[in-house]
């Protein structure tokens, strides 16, 4: 369902009001990605120059979302497609984010309901860990502690 | 003192780790992923309860799918309080003694087991069996095809359903003894799977019975049926009879095997369970190949008075069709199986789709005779019948299931992709399979009859 309907007037830009205060004009060709968003907006379709307040999300966070999701409507328009795989590992490289930056980044798409920042965010993680092939390589790559109880069967 | 801070990773939300978990390229990396704190292995282990490929616990497969013996150990510890259903295609002993190194002693909530092994002379020992029951204490279906004696089956307290046939040689039956137990204390049981493929079964039910007023379901060899049949036809919830022709192969040494004449001339008990039964039979079976059935075998059939037929399967008929017309009186009729035909024709088969609006089921497995020209005919049937049937909303009835495994009309099928038609959707589903419970291949029942009946 598309946020402009045809009798009513078409906003190019969406403003999103990250949890600093910092208010992000967004295209609205870009907004359509992030489906929180887009659903707000179809619930109050009349009132679309609103600024959407969005609590849980920092600036730096938001200006990388909606970068990716440039990239990604950039590259569907190519005739050659990349994949998402090494378009978020370009993202990361532009940025110099480490693990950190990742999981901020998920949880920014989580919450926005980015599919596509989702499933390459989870996917780069999920390589990562493959990578490591044992658990206490896992857990030294990640920083976590064992805290299975010492009954239960561990490696 | 710095506070301890959560590790990033666990600030991600279990929906963002489960999407990983979905991710992660082998179980392998599952078990690691899982192995590495609780919150993991609680991921983990949700997502493994639920997954359809670990609903059954094969530890042939599970062995290839985790190389490493201290994953599988892992593995198979995390799952043991879950899983339901257990198959095994090698050797029993040795699965067992492999668990009990594992120390999985007891697998609790498994409701089936099927032991099929592919080594034919693998047979289990008492032993195994009495610590297959102590393994499994909550068994309630147990499938066993390879020869066993019976000791220790009625260690199995809960158990519902017995399959010990399979259709090849077997060196040997139940003992006698064995049996009696089984019958006696078994409470529960309520499916019974004693057919001997092969030689004169030597089982009797004589001092079985009284015991089992729960069973549903019992298959079993002519020769154990013919002394007690009228006590097995007055079990009060008995809903269906399956009987196996016993078959001894003796053929005389001048005689060429190809001509021999080994149709087997057992019908007399066939007619009986007709007459004794002909107001409760809801269905039946034979394997035409076996049974010596003429043209009008089954004129003065009682069940004719009563037209309570549901289920009927005529097979390897090799006489005209044309009787068989009689049977489009039944109009409760759900399933038609006539697999094997010689003679069936286009216009015999219609009758039965426009005369029993109820059917749901066809079965032309291997009848030649059929043309395509059934096909449009059949659906202008049905399409005459419920025009509005593809229109969504709209309360239809179910598909006609069109079961055509080498009928005359399977290549027309298959090289029109008739299967994707839009014409027939709605109205006729083609499989190239078989009824479910049905036996595969020429006969829906294999050298023997079938019956079904209206328990109240």
């Amino acid at each position: 369902m598309s946020l402009t309907p045809d009798d009513c007037e078409e906003p190019k830009f969406v403003q999103l009001k990250t949890c600093e205060g910092f208010i992000h004009d967004v295209e609205t060709c870009l907004v359509e990605q992030m489906g929180t968003v887009r659903d707000m907006l179809l619930l109050e379709c009349s009132d679309s120059t609103d600024v959407i307040p969005l609590a849980k999300i920092e600036w730096w966070i938001m200006k990388m979302v909606i970068h990716w999701c440039r990239l990604v409507q950039d590259n569907s328009a190519q005739k050659e497609a990349r994949d998402r795989s090494s378009m978020f590992i370009e993202l990361l490289e532009e940025a110099k984010g480490d693990d950190e930056v990742v999981f901020q980044l998920l949880l920014a798409a989580n919450y926005l309901n980015v599919e596509s920042l989702l499933d390459a965010g989870t996917q780069y993680l999920a390589d990562a860990i493959t990578t490591c092939g044992s658990a206490e390589e896992i857990r030294n790559r990640f920083n976590l502690q064992n805290d299975i109880p010492s009954d239960e069967y561990e490696p | 003192m710095a506070e301890e801070s959560v590790p990033e990773i666990l600030q991600l939300n279990d929906d963002c780790l489960e999407e990983i978990f979905d991710r992660l390229q082998d179980l392998h990396s599952e078990v690691a992923f899982s192995q590495t704190c609780q919150r993991m292995q609680h991921i983990c282990l949700s997502k493994w309860r639920i997954s359809r490929a670990y609903e059954q616990l094969d530890l042939d497969k599970w062995r290839e799918m985790l190389p490493n013996y201290e994953d599988l150990v892992y593995f198979l510890a995390q799952m043991r309080p879950y899983l339901k259903e257990m198959c095994a295609s090698s050797c029993l002993c040795a699965l067992l003694k492999d668990l009990d190194e594992m120390q999985i002693t007891v697998l609790p909530r498994v409701t089936s087991f099927y032991y099929d092994p592919e080594d034919v002379d693998c047979y289990p020992s008492n032993r195994s069996i009495r610590k297959l029951s102590e393994l499994l204490p909550g068994l309630q279906k147990l499938r066993l095809t390879t020869p066993i004696d019976g000791r220790f089956l009625s260690h199995f307290e809960h158990l519902q359903e017995l399959h010990l046939y399979e259709d090849q040689h077997k060196a040997y039956e139940l003992q006698q003894e064995y049996l009696d137990e089984i019958c006696q204390k078994l409470h529960d049981l309520k499916v019974l799977d004693i057919r001997t493929y092969d030689v004169i079964s030597k089982l009797q039910l004589g001092n079985c019975l009284q015991s089992l007023r729960n069973l549903t379901v019992l298959k079993l060899n002519l020769a154990t049926l013919k002394p007690v049949l009228p006590a097995v036809l007055e079990l009060p919830s008995l809903r269906q009879l399956v009987v196996l022709l016993d078959n001894e192969w003796h053929i005389p040494p001048l005689v060429s095997p190809d001509s021999y004449d080994h149709k087997i001339r057992e019908v007399g008990e066939f007619y009986d369970i007709m007459e004794r039964k002909a107001k409760d039979i809801v269905g039946f079976a034979v394997d035409g190949y076996y049974m010596p059935l003429e043209p009008g075998w089954d004129a003065e059939l009682p069940i004719w008075a009563h037209r309570k037929l549901k289920r009927l399967a005529i097979c390897s008929w090799s006489h005209a069709a044309d009787y068989l017309e009689r049977y489009t009186c039944m109009e409760n009729l759900r399933l038609l199986c006539l697999r094997n035909w010689n003679e069936l024709s286009d216009d015999i088969l219609l009758r039965f789709v426009e005369l029993c609006p109820h059917l749901e089921h066809l079965d032309v497995s291997y009848c030649r005779e059929l043309t395509p020209n059934f096909l449009p005919r059949a659906l202008e049937i049905l399409k005459q019948r419920e025009p509005r049937k593809p229109m969504p909303g709209y309360r239809h009835t179910a598909p006609l299931l069109l079961y055509y495994v080498l009928s005359g009309f399977e290549d027309f099928i298959d090289k029109t992709n008739l299967k994707s038609s839009p014409d027939y959707r709605g109205y006729i589903v083609f499989t190239a399979d078989f009824p479910f419970g049905s036996e595969r291949g020429l006969s829906f029942v294999d050298r023997g009859y079938q019956f079904e009946f209206d328990c109240p």
